[in-house]
């Protein structure tokens, strides 16, 4: 059984940089990906367990990847990952896996997807 | 219940008016009835006297007794009235008299007669001294009464008129003297009547008048109501218009509209406060991640370098999407802070054209600019106006690629300068093309070769052609460019 792969999908490049340097630290596979059209191909072909997820994206939103995931690989994770504060985000997307308020700082992060990955 | 409230006042109002009419009306229906009721009794009387008159002539005719004392026939003729039988006269005449005093009801009245000069000869029987005494030359006995004369005498209300007669050659008075109770009691009732209805009238419609008034004001109850509860939470409250009065209506209405703007403007405010919130919060998200990651092990003071210069990006960002929101509000809401001032169009827009085409150089990108020549004034805030301008054309740079190309071209008419900037850039697909002078709209930021930007630079860019009273207009296809057209007033 390989490393678990993440996928973190958000329109903010030093996001996505820091949320790989965190996750390649902890010793996950990392993939990034700008906007939900380039994000759906990798979770098709990609082989991804996780995926962190922005809500705000310039021309599809976060939403729109939720909904395919959750119809079609069911299998496959999601954490969303946003500014808005968690009501908001559960408002917006109803039972994601999990959820997370950017501002919480990483660890609260590194937690939860130790959590959903199993090796808490 | 307030003495100052409409309520109160428009009460009161019908009331004092309503009181007058009834007052002057009543106390024309009562004056006249009093009038008509003397006028009654003054003829009444008038008719005694000159019956007795009549029978004083007929007596004396028959008598024909040149040595016989007009005082002493009235007596005799009084007197038979009074049951005396002493010296009966005439005796056919004395049953006519009886007759005539049962028909004229004269028993109770008081009668004097006078002389030529005005000296009391004779009096009825029935008459008090006092009153004769009271009716004495020097009170009131130097005037004639042909119509009537009231007289208060002895707590008794007394009408008097007076005829005169001649017999024998000589001119006698006759006075009868009569009293007016049932005239007083007349009155007393109607004045009785008067007193009690009138005010119980007032009670009764100022009772109506208040509720009909409050029917009238309920409109207004209804809003203040409303507008005690409208708080900021629930601005979805609204008056309702059925039932209301047509001038009510125009004002529910207007109240109704005025809270769905405010609602609009508060949701439109909350809406903005969450975008604000949500765009500052970005940058502190990227700072807080970037800092726990470096502090996560040691390394190298190059990554630490990187690290702090990434987080002071994003605090000069945060910064100017402060700046950029102070701005825009001051724009939108404090006028004040144009200094507006005459500037030749041509001159300020040529020197803009050579700033940019500077920094257009430096991303190998070809400015050109085809103004016109001719000197063209405008009223304008000359550091606001070259913000709008900078703000187009660095975006119009920004947004288009090395070797691309910028066009810049003004023209002008009668009325207007036109000036358009067009590029050959990324463009703006046409879903977005609606949204851009949103505020916080912000194209695909992945392209990083742009500084990450506010969004509201073209939110800005609009507010400053509105202050200018101008128009800002945008043609783009996707991938081929855009094309932004300001257009201001000349003076």
């Amino acid at each position: 059984m390989g490393r678990k792969k993440i996928l973190v999908v958000d329109d903010e490049e030093k996001i996505q940089k820091i949320y790989r340097d965190l996750f390649l630290s902890e010793g996950y596979n990392v993939l990034t990906s700008s906007n939900v059209v380039d994000a759906y191909e990798k979770v098709k072909f990609a082989d991804i367990d996780l995926i962190l997820l922005d809500i705000n994206m310039p021309d599809i939103d976060g939403e729109v990847l939720y909904q395919l995931t959750d119809s079609f690989f069911k299998e496959k994770k999601v954490i969303i990952c946003s500014v808005y504060s968690l009501d908001e985000q559960k408002r917006l997307i109803a039972d994601a896996d999990n959820y997370y308020d950017k501002s919480q700082g990483i660890d609260v992060l590194r937690m939860k997807v130790k959590k959903i990955l199993g090796e808490e | 219940m307030k003495i100052n409230s409409i309520r109160f006042k428009i009460s009161i109002l019908y009331v004092v008016i309503l009181g007058f009419i009834l007052i002057v009306y009543s106390s024309i229906l009562y004056f006249s009835l009093r009038d008509s009721l003397y006028n009654d009794f003054d003829e009444e009387l008038l008719l005694k006297s000159n019956e007795l008159i009549n029978v004083i002539n007929i007596y004396n005719d028959r008598i024909d007794d040149e040595r016989l004392d007009v005082g002493l026939v009235v007596s005799e003729i009084l007197n038979i009235s009074k049951g005396y039988r002493g010296k009966t006269i005439v005796k056919d005449l004395d049953t006519q008299w009886l007759e005539n005093v049962d028909r004229l009801d004269i028993e109770e009245d008081y009668v004097n007669i006078l002389d030529s000069s005005r000296t009391m000869m004779f009096s009825s029987e029935n008459m008090p001294p006092e009153l004769i005494d009271f009716l004495s030359p020097k009170n009131l006995l130097n005037k004639k009464f042909i119509k009537g004369k009231n007289i208060r005498f002895a707590s008794r209300n007394l009408r008097m008129i007076e005829t005169s007669f001649t017999i024998n050659k000589k001119m006698y008075f006759l006075q009868i003297i009569s009293s007016v109770k049932p005239i007083i009691e007349i009155l007393h009732g109607r004045a009785t009547a008067i007193g009690i209805s009138i005010p119980v009238i007032l009670l009764l419609t100022s009772f109506i008048g208040w509720i009909i008034v409050a029917r009238i004001l309920k409109p207004v109850k209804d809003i203040t109501h409303t507008a005690r509860n409208i708080t900021y939470e629930d601005l979805g409250m609204r008056v309702k218009t059925e039932h209301i009065d047509e001038e009510m209506k125009y004002l529910v209405d207007a109240f109704n509209d005025m809270i769905a703007r405010l609602d609009n403007s508060f949701k439109h405010i909350a809406e903005f406060s969450s975008h604000v919130a949500h765009e500052l919060k970005t940058p502190l998200a990227i700072i807080r991640g970037s800092s726990e990651v470096a502090l996560r092990k040691d390394r190298s003071p190059e990554a630490y370098r990187q690290v702090l210069a990434a987080n002071l990006d994003e605090v000069c960002r945060m910064l100017r999407i402060i700046d950029d929101l102070f701005l825009l509000t001051k724009l939108d809401y404090r006028p004040e802070i144009f200094k507006f001032e005459n500037i030749d169009f041509n001159k300020f827009l040529e020197e803009i054209c050579e700033q940019t085409s500077l920094l257009a150089e430096q991303k190998k990108i070809d400015l050109k600019y085809n103004l016109f020549s001719e000197q063209v004034f405008i009223r304008a805030d000359k550091m606001h106006l070259r913000r709008l301008f900078f703000n187009l054309i660095n975006n119009a740079i920004k947004f288009t690629y090395p070797k691309g190309q910028i066009n810049i071209v003004s023209r002008y008419d009668s009325k207007k300068v036109f000036i358009s900037i067009s590029d050959n850039g990324i463009g703006i697909s046409s879903e977005d093309l609606p949204k851009i002078f949103d505020k916080f709209f912000h194209v695909n930021r992945t392209n990083q070769n742009l500084e990450s930007s506010s969004g509201l630079g073209l939110s800005i860019a609009q507010s400053i052609v509105k202050v200018h009273n101008g128009t800002i207009e945008v043609k783009s296809e996707f991938n081929k460019g855009a094309t932004f057209t300001v257009i201001l007033p000349t003076i």
